[in-house]
């Protein structure tokens, strides 16, 4: 009866959904076609002729979440962090420790699970430093990279991760670059607003219109796209070591937990 | 308007549908958890027939690896199966 | 410090090639990432993946490796695939499966892996378990001819083991 109940509900909202979007037109009437603000930022994200408007950069996406709507970005990174903070805040007094069984999976898992932990590695260096060229970027990067310590955490264990090294205090640290390098490059054109005294504003990456303040968009003649690729570096930086720690975290077992957060019976 | 995008797209929206259901009725939570990340899967292929390249890439290390892992990782803190 | 380097060429070089074949294209830029993501990539994983770096950069192991590959693609799968077609196309359906132990007689992680996957990826024999002390893997086999060791390695592993052996013995 209850899967009858439940298979009825599916079937029900999938099909009245459906419809709203089809006939009702729910989201709006189709359209097949350029969009006049899709057909802006097209013409603009990489136009060397119109340098007050460019983000320097062929890809469109990229320039919009980190140029066009920078500070949106700037808040939804903060966002993420507040969570990863959260996390560390309740597991605080938590003494992850370096010793314990590293039993793991059978040894032919923790081969193969090796080897791909290099490719694993350039995969996601590669999405990150194409970022501003194919599609990719900063966040993307780091979920594909934080794949890594995941699988390490569960095929081998969390402390053949810490032995070597990445422990809660290393990954927060290296967190805290990466979201101090986000915090440099937004507010770098600030230095030259103080040294020369034209004016920059914060997140700023080609020249404005008052403005002659810009990131270089080619270094030794590769497109670089000013302060894009820095901030999918740092964001790659950032986001990897976040998951890391969410899952070193998790990876520690609830008796241990509840011990230190359990407290004291209530009356 | 029947081309083969339209086509795939019923298909793997399809093939989530099923599987949340699968995971909405089963008891067992790590299996509801696998049939989740199929589904995850499927929603995957949909972004990329939408041409949106950028959340296929955000989208596949979250549904196929970080997504089931941190709730298995929850799983394991809990008990295996649902009680009615 | 040295070694740690001279261990990380292996990693290194099959980490730009992963590089330059992902990001697509192999213009200055990708080559000048490319080598600083997977110079940093070998350095990580030096220690983890290769035990004696000589071992990994000998030429003739290379050669075998190549000659092994060509073997199980051309002859070993396509002879595993005939028979299980075989199995399947047959009305009367001739499977004796049941897990069967075959010894192995190799000690590098890279070995039982490399045969352990060899005997998983040709149809009709599954690896379902392990055990280094005893050196036996559990084998699943759709065919089970006798279950004694001598039997199913000469059947299942026998040639997989004799090339594995020159790659990375």
């Amino acid at each position: 009866m209850r899967k009858f109940l439940t298979a009825t509900a599916v079937i029900v909202i999938a099909v009245l959904s459906s419809v709203a979007v089809t006939v009702g037109g729910a989201l709006g009437p189709l359209f097949n076609g350029v969009r006049s603000l899709a057909e802006f930022y097209l013409l603009n994200v990489f136009n060397a002729h119109n340098r007050t408007l460019t983000a320097m950069s062929p890809e469109a996406v990229t320039s919009i979440v980190w140029d066009y709507r920078g500070l949106d970005t700037l808040f939804e990174t903060v966002v993420f962090y507040m969570a990863i903070i959260g996390c560390v805040a309740l597991h605080r007094g938590i003494e992850l420790t370096k010793r314990g069984s590293e039993v793991g999976l059978s040894r032919i898992v923790k081969t193969v699970t090796k080897i791909l932990i290099p490719l694993n590695i350039v995969v996601a260096a590669s999405i990150a430093l194409h970022g501003h060229l194919t599609p990719g970027g900063g966040f993307q990067a780091g979920a594909a990279m934080a794949v890594a310590p995941i699988i390490i955490i569960v095929v081998f264990s969390r402390f053949f991760l810490m032995k070597r090294g990445v422990t809660k205090e290393v990954a927060l640290s290296l967190r805290s670059m990466g979201l101090l390098g986000i915090a440099l490059v937004a507010l770098i054109p600030l230095v030259a607003w103080v040294t020369t005294g034209s004016v920059a504003y914060v997140m700023q990456n080609q020249v404005k219109t008052n403005s002659s303040f810009s990131f270089p968009a080619y270094i030794g003649g590769s497109l670089v796209s000013g302060s894009l690729i820095w901030y999918n570096i740092f964001e790659f930086l950032a986001v990897t070591f976040g998951f890391t720690i969410v899952f070193l975290l998790l990876s520690v077992d609830e008796e241990t937990v509840r011990k230190v957060l359990g407290g004291d019976k209530h009356e | 308007m029947v081309d083969l995008t339209m086509v795939l797209l019923a298909v793997f929206a399809g093939i989530a549908l099923f599987f949340a259901y699968l995971a909405i009725s089963e008891r067992n939570l790590v299996r509801a958890l696998i049939y989740s990340a199929v589904q995850s899967s499927a929603f995957a292929f949909i972004f990329y027939l939408l041409r949106a390249p950028d959340i296929v890439l955000v989208y596949v290390p979250i549904s196929v690896g970080i997504y089931p892992a941190a709730i298995l990782f929850l799983i394991r803190k809990t008990k295996e199966v649902e009680e009615p | 410090m040295v070694r740690r380097l001279v261990k990380a060429v292996t990693p290194g070089i099959v980490a730009f090639l992963t590089y330059v074949v992902f990001s697509g294209s192999i213009r200055p830029y990708d080559v000048v990432t490319g080598i600083i993501v997977s110079v940093i990539a070998g350095i990580i994983t030096a220690e983890l993946l290769v035990m004696s770096p000589t071992k990994a950069l000998n030429p003739i192991r290379l050669f075998w490796l190549i000659v092994y590959g060509l073997y199980y693609l051309i002859i070993a799968e396509s002879r595993a695939h005939f028979d299980v077609a075989k199995r399947i196309i047959n009305p009367k359906m001739p499977i004796k499966p049941g897990i069967v132990r075959v010894p192995f007689s190799v000690k590098t992680d890279y070995a039982i892996t490399s045969i352990a996957n060899s005997i998983t990826n040709t149809p009709g024999t599954v690896v379902v378990d392990l055990n280094t002390e005893k050196q036996v893997y559990y084998v699943h086999w759709i065919d089970v001819k006798a279950p004694d060791p001598r039997t199913t390695f000469e059947h299942i592993s026998k040639m997989f083991e004799r090339f594995i052996k020159k790659v990375f013995e």
